[in-house]
């Protein structure tokens, strides 16, 4: 069980100090670093790491919040609604395509489209068969998006020659414009019926990918580590997301507070730390402190592990098998 | 017990004796040499304790308390006379004050170029480094002016502190030590001949 009492990181520097009659001038500083490495270590490997709350306002233009600072672990990621925590599940697919380097084409600056590559994009070719006079004939249809953005239709349609009494072939050109925002670019959403009859695969990659369907998802998220962001997916619709996170150990009042059962541990570790790699201190005076600090780790892990009878009793008690009288 | 300067007059008379006699050097400044060995002598004492016990404080009498101003974050020492003989820059006591409620910390320049960016030390602290004959802030101060603590060099001590007998006698030795048979008596006489 942990003390809730905390001590700051200062006052261990100080005894540690005052334990090796160190001049303050001289070692605070460096007493300083060790204490907070030492705090550090007893939290990773020891002590059980604070849990913290936070409610991260979220960028809607890239459906990212950035992660808290001391993020270690999340707990419970999800939205607030009605006075309750919602959880998000976790989509390890998200990628913040921000961080994702655009090779090729480059986006129009004026609404960030990217650039339409008309060289990409196959014609499409469709053959109907028509029939004239017990004969078939095919009539092709190809459509090709040229540079501009218009679709070109080219036609090859057989007909009834009613002079020669032969079938023969006309074609025709037609051109169907798509629709243009006011920067030039095309606009997909708008012109989305007339692409997805040339191309399926390109109506996915320009067009909205909204469907009619409902969809109950709230959202999902993934933790960008690297970029320090939480990644959310396009179903999210609350504007912060609500956080439960592990925190590495944090400074209270702009101070670092060590729990009061690991102060004798973390005194004992600044003045092993001292002598560890001082070439003037004899190696037996630099094992006499280490272990030392080994002695006051093991009673506060004993301490650690101490439960109270009183609980026992209590946890016992509530058992129906167990009958316990006073 | 003797003060400080009636062991400035002991030695005195044991080197000129006979008050009729103009010698070379004057009062002040054998004063004033009293003075600086007895800011060393407390100086070796400091060695000494360290050496026996291990550990050893700053002797208060030496510590002296001025107020200085900031300007760009540093504060110039050049005029004040400072006891740069002890160990560490142990001159250096306090700054800010008793009771300054900022804390400010001294550090060393190696010190504070390594550590520099390491989140150890509380939020609000204001570390100092000496360099030279000033002190500077690298994050800067709270106020443009600040109480400092510091071993001076001896002008600060009141010539009627009493000091206790060995440091007396130490003290009166190393004066006619430092003056005896060196410093005759001023010719006053227009015969080309020294008095004796």
């Amino acid at each position: 069980m942990l003390s809730n009492k905390f001590t700051p990181l200062s006052r261990v520097v100080n005894a540690a100090l005052t334990d090796t009659y160190a001049d303050a001038g001289v070692g605070q500083h460096r007493y300083s670093h060790w204490a907070a490495r030492g705090l550090r270590k007893l939290v990773t490997e020891r002590l059980s790491l604070p849990i913290r709350r936070a409610l991260l306002p979220v960028n809607r233009n890239t459906m990212t919040a950035t992660l808290p600072i001391g993020f270690e672990n999340e707990i419970f990621v999800g939205f607030i609604e009605k006075g309750a925590r919602v959880p998000l599940p976790y989509n390890r697919n998200l990628i913040n395509i921000e961080s994702v380097e655009c090779e090729g084409s480059a986006n129009c600056q004026a609404c960030g489209q990217e650039a339409f590559d008309a060289s990409d994009i196959e014609p499409q070719m469709d053959v109907e068969i028509v029939t004239i006079g017990g004969v078939d004939f095919e009539q092709i249809t190809i459509k090709t998006i040229i540079a501009s953005g218009n679709i070109v239709i080219d036609r090859k349609v057989p007909f009834l020659n009613t002079d020669t009494s032969q079938v023969e072939f006309r074609e025709t050109r037609d051109v169907e414009l798509l629709a243009k925002k006011s920067c030039g670019c095309i606009d997909w959403d708008v012109s989305k019926n007339a692409v997805r009859g040339i191309s399926s695969d390109l109506c996915d990659c320009y067009c909205s990918k909204r469907t009619s369907s409902c969809s109950r998802s709230r959202g999902s998220y993934k933790i960008l580590e690297d970029a320090g962001l939480i990644q959310l997916d396009e179903d999210f619709t609350s504007d912060r997301l609500y956080i439960e996170y592990t925190s590495f150990i944090s400074k209270v009042n702009g101070e670092y507070m060590v729990p009061s059962i690991a102060f004798e541990t973390l005194v004992n570790w600044s003045k092993f730390k001292a002598v560890e790699n001082n070439k003037s201190v004899p190696v037996y005076e630099r094992k006499w402190y280490l272990d030392r600090y080994k002695e006051e780790r093991g009673n506060m892990n004993k301490s650690l592990g101490k439960v109270k009878l009183s609980s026992i009793v209590s946890i016992a008690s509530r058992l129906p098998k167990f009958d316990i009288t006073n | 017990m003797a003060n400080l300067l009636e062991v400035a007059e002991l030695s005195w008379r044991q080197l000129f004796p006979n008050p009729s006699n103009l010698p070379s050097i004057k009062k002040e400044e054998f004063i004033a040499t009293a003075r600086s060995e007895y800011a060393f002598q407390s100086l070796l004492r400091y060695y000494n304790e360290k050496g026996q016990n291990g550990y050893s404080e700053v002797n208060s009498i030496l510590l002296d308390e001025d107020e200085f101003n900031v300007v760009d974050n540093e504060i110039d020492l050049s005029q004040t006379r400072i006891m740069r003989g002890l160990p560490n820059d142990m001159w250096l006591q306090n700054v800010g004050g008793l009771v300054c409620s900022f804390e400010y910390m001294k550090t060393t320049l190696n010190a504070w170029q390594l550590l520099k960016d390491d989140d150890c030390l509380p939020d609000g602290t204001y570390p100092y480094i000496i360099i030279g004959q000033s002190i500077r802030f690298p994050l800067g101060t709270h106020k443009s002016k600040l109480k400092i603590i510091y071993a001076g060099s001896g002008k600060r001590v009141n010539d009627r502190i009493e000091i206790d007998d060995v440091i007396g006698g130490i003290i009166r030795t190393r004066l006619v030590e430092i003056y005896g048979g060196k410093v005759g008596q001023e010719d006053v006489s227009n015969n080309g001949q020294t008095q004796g």
